[in-house]
C-alpha cells in the first residue's frame, strides 16, 4: 500500500529552513525504515493527477535519484538495492510509471519518462522488463491516441535508447521502434509537439541503427525524413533537432555519407545564411563534426598501413573547401557587441570561426589562399566588425598550415598585429591579443634561424604587452596567454633562451599586478595571471634569473600567509580564498622544482621550513583543490629537503592521514598516495614511525569500494616505495600486503578486453602490482631474501599469466621483465625451484630481447644475465 | 535528502559546451594542474625508476667488468642472450638438419635453422659449437646476409648477423673464418639497411671483427665500414643504435687509423657524442679517444685541437666509473706529451679534478691513472710545477707515498721526484718545507732502478739548493744535507753503493763525495732514527 506523502514532500520545499529540514529528515527516515514502500509511495505521488505539480515533481527527483547517480559506486550500490525491491512491488511501480504518460500534466509526463529510462537503464541489460519497448509501441501505434501521449512516449523511446546498450535490445525491437519514430516525423503527422519528440528520439536512437543504415533503402528512407524535417516550415526547434539528427549521422555513419553530400551542402548553407540562429549553429555544428571525424581518419591511415587501411575518408571538406569557407568567412561579421564580455554567449561568428579553425586543421596549407583575401580586404575597414573578423580569420587558421607557408604572413603583418593593440574597439584588441598568442605559440620558433620574435622587435613587443596587460579583463586574459605562449617558446631553446631575461623581473611585476587587480569581474583573469608567472618562471633561463625567482618566492610565501588572514564570511569568501590558494601552492611548487633542480637549490632548503608553514595552514583550511595543490608541492619540496623532511612529519603526518582518507574527492586521496611515495625516498627507514599508520590507511583504501578505482595502482607503487624505504623492516606488513597484491592480480586475469578504459585499468593495476613486488624482492635482498620465497612462486604465476594475456601494453611486460630479474637477483639459486616447471620466461625474454623499445631491451638484458647466473649458482 | 535540479532537457550530445571551449581556446587553471601533476608523476617516476635501479645495480652480482685498456678493444659487456635452452634445441642428430634447413632454398626453413644455430652459438662451451663453426656453414650463413626480397628479411639478416657477432666474439681462428668467408663487405652493405634492427646487429659483428687485430681493422675500414659507421651518427639514430655505433668506432679507433682526415672526421663525432647524457655512449665516446691517445704526439695534437679537452676534464667528475676510467687514461697519455700540451690539461683545470680523483673513493685503476698525470705534470716547466704547488698537491701527494697503495705510492714518489728535479731554487725551499726529503729518502730503498734514479737525481737538486743556503748560513753546514742525514737518508745512500746499476752506482758515489766528503765511501754507525722515520 502506497502511503500519502503529498505534505511531506511540500514541506521538504518550504522556504522556512526548520520546516524543510523536518520534512527531509522524515523523508529520510521513510527511506532508510522501508525502502520498497518508500519508492511506490513516491511513484504514486508522481502518477496521480489530484496532487499539487510541486509535491509530484519532487516525488520524481527523488525516485530517478534513488536509481541513478553520478558516482559510479553509488550507482552500482542503487542498482542492488532496486534489484532486490520485492517484483511484486516493482511491478506496481513500473505500471504507475507508465500510466502517467497519459496524464494531461505535461511535467508529470516528462518526469515519469525520465525515472523510466532509469529503471530500464538497470533492468533491460537483466533481461527483465522486457515487454517495456512492446508497450511503448502500443502507445503511439494506436490509431486514436492523444498527441500528449505519443508525445511523451516517442520521449520515453529516446531515453530509454539513450540509456541502454545497442547490443541489449534485439533488431526486431529496433526495426519497430526506428518505424514508429520515423513515422512519427513526417508530415502525416498532424501535432507538432508529436513531431519534435520523434525526432528528438531518433537522435537517440541512431546509436542503434547499425543495420538499417547499412541497407541502402532503410538509409535512404532515413535520411530523406530527416532532411525534409531539417527544412520543415513548423517551428525553428523541429529543424535545429533535425539538424542535430545530422550532426550525429555525421559522426556515426561517416562512411554512408557520400551520395548525399551535395544535398547536406546546400541545406546546411541555406541555413547558416537564412535560419534562424538555433538553426543555422547546428548546420556550423555539422561541418565542425566533419572537420573532426576526418581529422581523426588522417590520424588512423597514418597509424595503420595506409595501402591496406579499412578506414575509409571521403576529403569532404577538402572537396567543399571554395565554397565552405566563403561562407565561414561571412559569418565571421556577425559578431555581437561585448560578445567577448559575456561567457554565456554563443553566436554565429564564434561557431563559424572555430569551425574555421577546424577546417584549416583538416587540410593545412589549402585554406590559406581561400582566407587571405578576406583578411586584407577587412583589416583596415572603418567597421570595426570588418577588422575584428578579419583579425579572427587569420588567427584561426595558424594551427594546421605549415610554419613555412605561415612565417611569411606572419612576419609582414606582424608589426599591424601589435599596433592593433591600441585599436578604438576592445573587441579588436581582444582578437589581436589572441592572434598574438597563436603566432607566438604555432608559427613563431625561437630556435630557427630567423625567428619572428627577434632582437630588434622584441624590446617592442615587450613594451606592448606590459601596456596592454591593463588593458580591460578579457583582453589582458588574453595578454597572459600571448605572454605564456611567448615564454614557452624559449623551454630548453639553447643559447635564444636568455632572450627574456632582460623582461623577467618586469613580466613578473606585472603579473603579479595582474593578479591583484580588485575590479575584477572575470574570475579567470587572475587564474591566467597566475599559470602565466608558472610559465615564465618554468622557462626562464635559470642561472641568469636564479635572484629574481628567489625574491618571487618570498612574495609568494607573503601572498599566501596573507590568504589565511583574509575575512572569510560567506561561502563566497571561503571559495574565493581556497582559488587564491590554490595557485599560489601552484607557483610554489613551480618554483620549488626550478629552484631545486639547479643552482638554486640552497635558496628552497632555506625557505623549506616558511613554506611548510604555510602549507601546513592552507590545508588546514579544508578545500578539496588546496589540499591537491598544497600536497604536490610539498610532494617536490621532499625531492629538495630529502632526510631533512623528517622535521616535518610529526606536524604533517596529520594532514597526510586526512588526504589518504579521502576517498570522496579521490584526486586529493591520489595525490596523497604520490606523496607517500616522495617522502619514502626522502625518508627512507626514517619513515617508519608513520608507516603503521600509512600502510593501515592504505589497505582499507585498497578494499573500498566507493573508492575511485584509478587510485589503486598507485597505491600498490606505493606498498613498493615503502618496502625499499623500510627493507627488512617491511616484514610485519607482508602478512597483509601480499594478500592484496594476490586477489588483485587474480581479479587482472577475469578481464573484458571489449571494455577499453577497463583494459587500461587492469594494465595500470598489474603495473603497480609488479612494482609492489619488485621493491619488495629488493628491499629484502640484502637481509632475509627468503621471507619472499612462498610469495614469489605467486609472482611466477601471475608473469606467466600477463605474459599469455595479449592485452598487456610494453609498459606492463616491462615491469613483468623486471619483477622476473628481481626474483632472480633476490632469491638466487632459489628462483631454480619456481622456474623448474615453466618455460614461458625464456619466451617471454627472447621476445623482448627483439623489441624496438630499448629500455624494454634493456630490462631483458639485465633479467637474463641475472637468471642464467642463478640457475647456475 | 539533495534534491538536484532535474534537468529539463536530458543531457543530450550537444557539442555547444565543447565548442564554447575550443573558441579562442587558450590556457585553463586546471589544466596547468593536471600539467604540473604530471611533471611531479614523471619526476615521481623517474626517481622510483633510479632507486629500483640502484639496488638492482649493487653488490650482489655486477655483471660487467671493466676492460682493461691495454690488453686489447672491449669485446661486448655480454653475449647476445640465448633465447632458450640449446640442450633441448637440438643434438648431434638433428644439426644435420639444421645446416640442410640452412642450405634450403625456402625462406622459413633458412630462417628457423638460422635460429637455432644462433642459439647453439649464444651459449658459452656448448659442445655442438664447435661443429657449427665450420668453413662452410659460416659461408651458407655469410650468403644469407645478402637481402631477399621477403618481408622477413630483415629478421634472417638479423639472425645471420647474430650468429656471426657470435662466432667471431670467439677465438682468433673463429674470427678468421668469419673474414675469410667474404663477411666484412657484406656486413657493411648491411649499415645502409633501413631496418635499425639490422644496422646495429651488423655494427656489433663489425665490432668483434675489428676487436681482434690491427689486420682485421683495416679490412673493415678498407670496405668502407668506417664511412658507413660514421654515418650512423645522425638525429634519427635511436639510442640503442648510437650506443653500438660508438661501441663499434671505439673498437676501430684501437689501432692507428690509416690517415689523419680519418681521425679528424672521428674526432668531429666525438667531439658531438661527448655532450650525450648517455652513460654507455659517453663511456665508449671516451674510450675512443683514450685509444686516439695512444697513437702518438700527432694524435694528441689532433685531440687538443678539437677542443675536447675542457668537456674531458669536467667528465673527470662524472659519477660513474665507467667514464671517468677511459677520460682519465685519455687525459694521462696527454700529459705524457710535450709541455705545451700538457699545458692545455692545466688551462682545462685539471689540477682541480685531480685532488677529488685521488681523496675519494675511486677504483684504484683511476687513482693510479690520477697520480700518474699528476707526476707528468710535475715533469714539465717551472710554470706547471708552480701550478702543482699552488693547487696545494705536494702534502697530498707526500701522504699519498706513504700510505697509499704500492703503485699509487710509486706515482706519488715519481711526482715528488720530478718535481724536485725541475724545480726553481724557491720551489724546492717549498717541497722541501713539506717534507719533500723524507719522502725521497724512503724511496731509497726501492728496487725499481728508475725510480731511483729520479729520486737521486730529486735529491740532488735540493742538495744544490742546500749548497746556497750554506753560504747565507754561518756555520757553514748545507741545512739539507743535515736533514737527510737526520731522517736516515744518508745510511740509506750509502747502501745504494751495492746496488747493481752503474747509473745509480755513479750518481750515488758524486752525492756523497759532493756532500760528505769527509766521510768517504766509509759508512758511519747507525743513527738513533728519527721519529718520522718508518
Amino acid at each position: 500500500m502506497a502511503m500519502e506523502i503529498t505534505q511531506v514532500l511540500l514541506a521538504a520545499q518550504s522556504p522556512d529552513t526548520q520546516t524543510r529540514t523536518l520534512a527531509e529528515a522524515s523523508l529520510k527516515q521513510f527511506q532508510e525504515q522501508n525502502l520498497p514502500q518508500f519508492l511506490l509511495s513516491l511513484s504514486s505521488e508522481l502518477s496521480n493527477d489530484q496532487k499539487p505539480p510541486e509535491s509530484r515533481r519532487l516525488a520524481g527527483i527523488i525516485l530517478k535519484n534513488s536509481l541513478d547517480a553520478k558516482d559510479s559506486a553509488r550507482k552500482e550500490y542503487l542498482t542492488q538495492q532496486w534489484v532486490s525491491v520485492d517484483p511484486s512491488i516493482k511491478f506496481q511501480i513500473k505500471e504507475s510509471l507508465l500510466r502517467t504518460l497519459g496524464s494531461s500534466v505535461a511535467e508529470a509526463r516528462h518526469t515519469s519518462s525520465q525515472v523510466i529510462a532509469k529503471v530500464a537503464s538497470i533492468e533491460i541489460s537483466r533481461k527483465e522488463w522486457q515487454d517495456l519497448i512492446g508497450k511503448l509501441l502500443g502507445n503511439v501505434t494506436q490509431t486514436f491516441a492523444p498527441g500528449s501521449l505519443k508525445q511523451a512516449t516517442l520521449e520515453t523511446l529516446g531515453y530509454v535508447c539513450e540509456e541502454v546498450a545497442p547490443q541489449d535490445i534485439d533488431q526486431d525491437q529496433v526495426n519497430a521502434v526506428l518505424t514508429a519514430v520515423v513515422q512519427g516525423m513526417t508530415s502525416a503527422e498532424p501535432n507538432s509537439d508529436v513531431r519534435l519528440a520523434a525526432i528528438r528520439a531518433l537522435y537517440n536512437a541512431l546509436d542503434f541503427a547499425q543495420q538499417n543504415f547499412e541497407n541502402q533503402v532503410e538509409r535512404n528512407f532515413i535520411m530523406k525524413v530527416v532532411c525534409e524535417t531539417a527544412v520543415s516550415k513548423e517551428s525553428a526547434e523541429i529543424r535545429q533537432a533535425a539538424f542535430e539528427c545530422l550532426v550525429a549521422i555525421a559522426s556515426i555513419y561517416y562512411d554512408y555519407l557520400e551520395p548525399y553530400m551535395q544535398t547536406l551542402f546546400k541545406l546546411t548553407a541555406e541555413a547558416v545564411r537564412g535560419d534562424e540562429e538555433q538553426v543555422a549553429l547546428q548546420a556550423i555544428e555539422f561541418w565542425s563534426t566533419l572537420a573532426e571525424e576526418e581529422m581523426e581518419r588522417q590520424d588512423d591511415c597514418v597509424a595503420l598501413d595506409e595501402l591496406n587501411s579499412p578506414v575509409l575518408h571521403f576529403h569532404f571538406i577538402d572537396k567543399a573547401l571554395e565554397s565552405l569557407v566563403p561562407m565561414l568567412l561571412e559569418t565571421l561579421l556577425k559578431q555581437e557587441e561585448d560578445q567577448d564580455q559575456d561567457d554565456t554567449v554563443w553566436n554565429l561568428s564564434m561557431a563559424g570561426g572555430t569551425c574555421l579553425g577546424l577546417v584549416s586543421k583538416t587540410v593545412g596549407d589549402k585554406v590559406v589562399p581561400l582566407v587571405m583575401p578576406f583578411v586584407e580586404r577587412n583589416i583596415a575597414k572603418a567597421d570595426w566588425h570588418s577588422r575584428e573578423a578579419a583579425t579572427f580569420a587569420f588567427g584561426s587558421i595558424l594551427e594546421g598550415p605549415s610554419v613555412e607557408k605561415l612565417s611569411p604572413l606572419a612576419r609582414s603583418g606582424f608589426e599591424f598585429l601589435l599596433s592593433a593593440m591600441k585599436d578604438q574597439n576592445s573587441h579588436v584588441r581582444d582578437t589581436t591579443a589572441w592572434t598574438l598568442g597563436r603566432v607566438f605559440e604555432l608559427v613563431h620558433r625561437p630556435t630557427s634561424g630567423d625567428p619572428i620574435v627577434n632582437e630588434k622587435n622584441l624590446p617592442g613587443i615587450m613594451t606592448v604587452l606590459l601596456e596592454s596587460i591593463r588593458d580591460i579583463p578579457n583582453v589582458a586574459e588574453k595578454v597572459c596567454g600571448a605572454l605564456y605562449f611567448l615564454a614557452q617558446g624559449y623551454e630548453d631553446a639553447g643559447p635564444s633562451s636568455k632572450a627574456l631575461t632582460p623582461y623577467y623581473e618586469s613580466i613578473i611585476a606585472a603579473l603579479l599586478s595582474t593578479a591583484d587587480r580588485t575590479n575584477v569581474s572575470n574570475v579567470r583573469l587572475r587564474a591566467s595571471a597566475y599559470e602565466t608567472l608558472n610559465e615564465v618562471v618554468r622557462c626562464s633561463y635559470a642561472p641568469e634569473t636564479l635572484n629574481t625567482t628567489a625574491q618571487l618566492l618570498q612574495e609568494i610565501i607573503r601572498r599566501v600567509a596573507q590568504t589565511v588572514e583574509l575575512q572569510v564570511v560567506s561561502s563566497d569568501d571561503k571559495e574565493k580564498q581556497s582559488d587564491l590558494q590554490a595557485l599560489l601552492c601552484g607557483v610554489l611548487q613551480v618554483i620549488i622544482q626550478k629552484l631545486g633542480s639547479s643552482e638554486g637549490k640552497s635558496v628552497i632548503i632555506q625557505a623549506a621550513d616558511q613554506m611548510m608553514m604555510v602549507f601546513l595552514r592552507v590545508v588546514a583550511c579544508h578545500s578539496s583543490t588546496v589540499h591537491e595543490e598544497a600536497m604536490l608541492a610539498i610532494g617536490a619540496l621532499a625531492y629538495v629537503t630529502g632526510a631533512d623532511f623528517a622535521k616535518y612529519m610529526p606536524e604533517f603526518y596529520r594532514f597526510l592521514e586526512m588526504g589518504l582518507t579521502n576517498f570522496e574527492e579521490y584526486q586529493v586521496c591520489s595525490i596523497s598516495v604520490g606523496v607517500v611515495g616522495d617522502i619514502c625516498r626522502a625518508l627512507d627507514d626514517k619513515i617508519l614511525p608513520y608507516c603503521d599508520g600509512i600502510m593501515t590507511i592504505l589497505l582499507k583504501d585498497l578494499s573500498n569500494a566507493m573508492l575511485n578505482r584509478s587510485v589503486k595502482p598507485p597505491i600498490f607503487s606505493c606498498f613498493g616505495d615503502i618496502a625499499l624505504a623500510l627493507g627488512e623492516k617491511f616484514i610485519k606488513y607482508l602478512p597483509y600486503a601480499a594478500p592484496m597484491m594476490q586477489s588483485a592480480s587474480e581479479m587482472c586475469m577475469h578481464l573484458d578486453t571489449t571494455d577499453d578504459d577497463m583494459v587500461e585499468y587492469v594494465n595500470q593495476l598489474r603495473r603497480g602490482i609488479f612494482e609492489a613486488y619488485s621493491g619488495m624482492l629488493q628491499g629484502f635482498k640484502n637481509s632475509d631474501p627468503d621471507i619472499m620465497m612462498p610469495y614469489a612462486r605467486h609472482l611466477v604465476q601471475f608473469i606467466e599469466a600477463v605474459f599469455k594475456d595479449n592485452s598487456s601494453d610494453d609498459l606492463v611486460t616491462k615491469a613483468a621483465v623486471a619483477a622476473l630479474g628481481d626474483i632472480a637477483d633476490a632469491l638466487g639459486g632459489g628462483i631454480k625451484v619456481l622456474l623448474a616447471d615453466s618455460s614461458f620466461y625464456n619466451e617471454l625474454l627472447s621476445e623482448c630481447l627483439l623489441s624496438e623499445d630499448y629500455t624494454l631491451k634493456e630490462t631483458a638484458e639485465w633479467a637474463h644475465t641475472l637468471i642464467q647466473h642463478a640457475l647456475q649458482s | 535528502m539533495p534534491p538536484s535540479p532535474s534537468p529539463s532537457h536530458p543531457q543530450r550530445r550537444t557539442p555547444e559546451n565543447a565548442r564554447k571551449k575550443a573558441y579562442k581556446e587558450q590556457t585553463d587553471v586546471t589544466n596547468g594542474r593536471r600539467r604540473r601533476e604530471a611533471q611531479l608523476l614523471r619526476l615521481r617516476k623517474s626517481h622510483r625508476e633510479d632507486t629500483l635501479s640502484k639496488r638492482r645495480r649493487d653488490d650482489t652480482f655486477s655483471p660487467s667488468t671493466e676492460p682493461e685498456p691495454d690488453i686489447g678493444p672491449a669485446r661486448p659487456e655480454s653475449d647476445p642472450p640465448s633465447s632458450s635452452d640449446p640442450s633441448s634445441d637440438a643434438d648431434s642428430n638433428n644439426l644435420l638438419g639444421i645446416i640442410n634447413g640452412l642450405k634450403s632454398e625456402t625462406f622459413s626453413l633458412q630462417l628457423e635453422a638460422t635460429i637455432k644455430i644462433r642459439k647453439i652459438l649464444s651459449v658459452d662451451g656448448n659442445s655442438l659449437a664447435g661443429e657449427v663453426i665450420t668453413a662452410d656453414v659460416v659461408a651458407r650463413l655469410v650468403e644469407l646476409l645478402s637481402s631477399k626480397k621477403n618481408p622477413r628479411g630483415p629478421q634472417l639478416q638479423v639472425e645471420a648477423a647474430w650468429a656471426l657477432t657470435n662466432i667471431a666474439a670467439g677465438t682468433s681462428e673463429h674470427t678468421e673464418v668469419v673474414t675469410n668467408a667474404g663477411a666484412v663487405p657484406k656486413l657493411v652493405k648491411l649499415l645502409e639497411s633501413p631496418c635499425s634492427d639490422v644496422r646495429e646487429q651488423a655494427m656489433w659483428a663489425l665490432g668483434n671483427i675489428a676487436a681482434e687485430s690491427q689486420m682485421c681493422r683495416e679490412l673493415v675500414i678498407d670496405h668502407g665500414g668506417f664511412v658507413q659507421l660514421l654515418s650512423q651518427f645522425n638525429e634519427h639514430a635511436r639510442v640503442s643504435n648510437l650506443r653500438m655505433a660508438t661501441w663499434t668506432l671505439s673498437n676501430l679507433c684501437f689501432g692507428k687509423l690509416p690517415s689523419k682526415s680519418q681521425t679528424k672526421a672521428v674526432l668531429q663525432i666525438l667531439q658531438q657524442l661527448l655532450t650525450s647524457i648517455d652513460e654507455k655512449i659517453l663511456s665508449d665516446t671516451c674510450w675512443a679517444v683514450s685509444y686516439l691517445c695512444n697513437h702518438g704526439t700527432d694524435e694528441i695534437q689532433m685531440v687538443i685541437e678539437s677542443q675536447i679537452c675542457p668537456r674531458l676534464v669536467k667528465l673527470l667528475m662524472h659519477s660513474s666509473p665507467k667514464v671517468v676510467t677511459p677520460v682519465i687514461l685519455a687525459l694521462a697519455n696527454v700529459s705524457a706529451a710535450a709541455d705545451c700540451q700538457v699545458q692545455f690539461l692545466i688551462d682545462s683545470g685539471i689540477l682541480q679534478c685531480l685532488p677529488k680523483l685521488l681523496t675519494r673513493n675511486y677504483p684504484k685503476c683511476i687513482k693510479n691513472q690520477a697520480c700518474m698525470t699528476v707526476s707528468n705534470i710535475c715533469a714539465g716547466t717551472i710554470a706547471q710545477i708552480q701550478a702543482i704547488i699552488d693547487a696545494k698537491m705536494v702534502p697530498l701527494l707526500i701522504q699519498l707515498s706513504q700510505h697509499g697503495e704500492t703503485d699509487i705510492k710509486k706515482e706519488a714518489i715519481w711526482a715528488i721526484a720530478n718535481a724536485t728535479s725541475g724545480g726553481s731554487p724557491d720551489q724546492i725551499r717549498s717541497l722541501v718545507g713539506d717534507g719533500c726529503i723524507l719522502t725521497l729518502c724512503n724511496a731509497l730503498v726501492l728496487s725499481d732502478a728508475d725510480l731511483l734514479y729520479a729520486c737521486l737525481n730529486g735529491l740532488e737538486s735540493i742538495l744544490k739548493v742546500g749548497d746556497v743556503e750554506k753560504m747565507k748560513d754561518e756555520v757553514g753546514t748545507n741545512p739539507y744535507a743535515v736533514l737527510m742525514e737526520e731522517c736516515g737518508g744518508l745510511d740509506k745512500l750509502e747502501n745504494l753503493q751495492g746496488f747493481n746499476n752503474d747509473a745509480i752506482f755513479e750518481k750515488t758515489i758524486k752525492l756523497l763525495e759532493s756532500y760528505w766528503v769527509e766521510d768517504g765511501s766509509e759508512s758511519e754507525a747507525p743513527k738513533e732514527p728519527s721519529p718520522d722515520d718508518t
